[in-house]
């Protein structure tokens, strides 16, 4: 992951941004947000949980937020998705997928690692 | 002729010997090194044939006036196509760096660089350099041009002289030197093309997210880049470090 997260992350936002316009500013519209965003990623890259990406912790996260939870449990339902990715044994998209299980096991997958990192960026300075 | 040519700033064999046939016979002369050169091999070792070349020119009488001159760099068939570009750049210094009274190419209207494994040997390692003078007739220069379907050949390419070559550079400071706190910025926005940006207003709040974000990314790019190389390519950390700030400078005027 590196040059692709830029297309996914450019996904998200537009998927994000369609929650936007389809409603006007409403306290909640970010959650709804988040999870068409998460959608769209999801759609357009194709991954599901499971495949070791960072739909792994970014589907956890929206799964969550729509559940009208709170961005801390968001953030800890990432975490737990990102530690289930060094579980996998096998990636099923994305450049890990090229890679044996012998790397993967035991290290958390990159993407989902920095969809934490985001997360708790976002979760601490939206307090 | 090297009897290693591996990757030669790590190999520092000796030179063998100097203007050889390719059957494996002695050569025409055998050189040594001293220590200080062999860690610039290339660079000594073409200059020294171009300047045995140079001499061997000068001396013939029959040359007329040759408005161009053709250079081949021929791969003996074991030199890495990194080595091959490194000699031709050593070729390159000469022709146009050098002394040459012959093969040098503010002498001529037009160089022509041939690089290839175009005469290849069993028994030898490394690469040869030839010139050819080309008369002014232009038939040898047309027949060298000459489509071919011998898979061997390698089309030449005109050489430029360094005044008309173009470097490009770039007024950004490389993605390093970006890392320091984006609050500090504020007085080194005129570098960017702020034409690009979006133009939209954003909130306040927005904005601390954004910094927030891309602080955090920043801060975290080592350890996404040591996960990525281990399961991936690597370049997560150089997303995280080139990319993101960047795109918040120029997105965003930080600093305004």
């Amino acid at each position: 992951m590196g040059g692709t997260s830029g297309v996914l992350v450019s996904y998200f936002l537009n998927g994000a941004a369609d929650a936007y316009e389809a409603e006007s500013t409403s306290d909640m519209v970010w959650k709804k947000a988040f999870v068409k965003g998460t959608a769209e990623v999801m759609e357009k890259g194709g991954a599901r949980v499971g495949h070791r990406t960072s739909v792994d912790a970014l589907k956890p996260a929206a799964d969550a937020l729509d559940a009208r939870m709170t961005l801390s449990d968001a953030l800890v339902a990432a975490r737990e998705g990102c530690e289930s990715t060094k579980k996998m044994a096998r990636a099923m998209l994305g450049r890990s997928a090229n890679v044996p299980p012998e790397q993967l096991l035991n290290n958390a997958d990159p993407g989902a690692h920095a969809v934490c990192v985001i997360l708790e960026a976002l979760n601490a300075t939206m307090k | 002729m090297i009897s290693n040519c591996s990757i030669i700033s790590f190999f520092c064999k000796l030179i063998d010997e100097l203007g050889m046939g390719i059957h494996g016979e002695p050569g025409a002369e055998k050189i040594t090194l001293s220590t200080a050169e062999t860690g610039n091999l290339t660079n000594v070792v073409i200059k020294t044939v171009c300047e045995r070349l140079d001499a061997a020119i000068a001396e013939r009488q029959d040359l007329g006036t040759c408005p161009t001159l053709a250079v081949m760099v021929n791969n003996l068939g074991t030199v890495s196509q990194a080595e091959m570009l490194i000699i031709c750049q050593c070729v390159y210094e000469y022709l146009y760096n050098g002394a040459g009274l012959m093969m040098n190419g503010n002498h001529f209207d037009e160089v022509m660089l041939f690089s290839g494994a175009f005469m290849t040997s069993l028994d030898m390692n490394g690469a040869s350099v030839t010139c050819f003078l080309l008369p002014n007739d232009n038939v040898l220069k047309e027949y060298l041009q000459a489509p071919t379907s011998c898979n061997a050949w390698i089309s030449g390419m005109f050489l430029q002289p360094p005044s008309n070559r173009h470097y490009i550079s770039s007024n950004v400071a490389s993605g390093y030197e970006l890392i320091p706190k984006l609050e500090a910025d504020a007085a080194d926005t005129t570098e960017y093309d702020t034409a690009q940006s979006s133009g939209a207003d954003i909130s306040d709040s927005t904005k601390q997210v954004i910094l927030a974000i891309t602080q955090a990314v920043i801060d975290n790019a080592s350890e996404l880049e040591r996960l990525d190389r281990i399961t991936g390519d690597g370049d997560l950390g150089d997303t995280g470090r080139f990319c993101i700030p960047r795109t918040a400078r120029t997105q965003y005027h930080f600093g305004h």
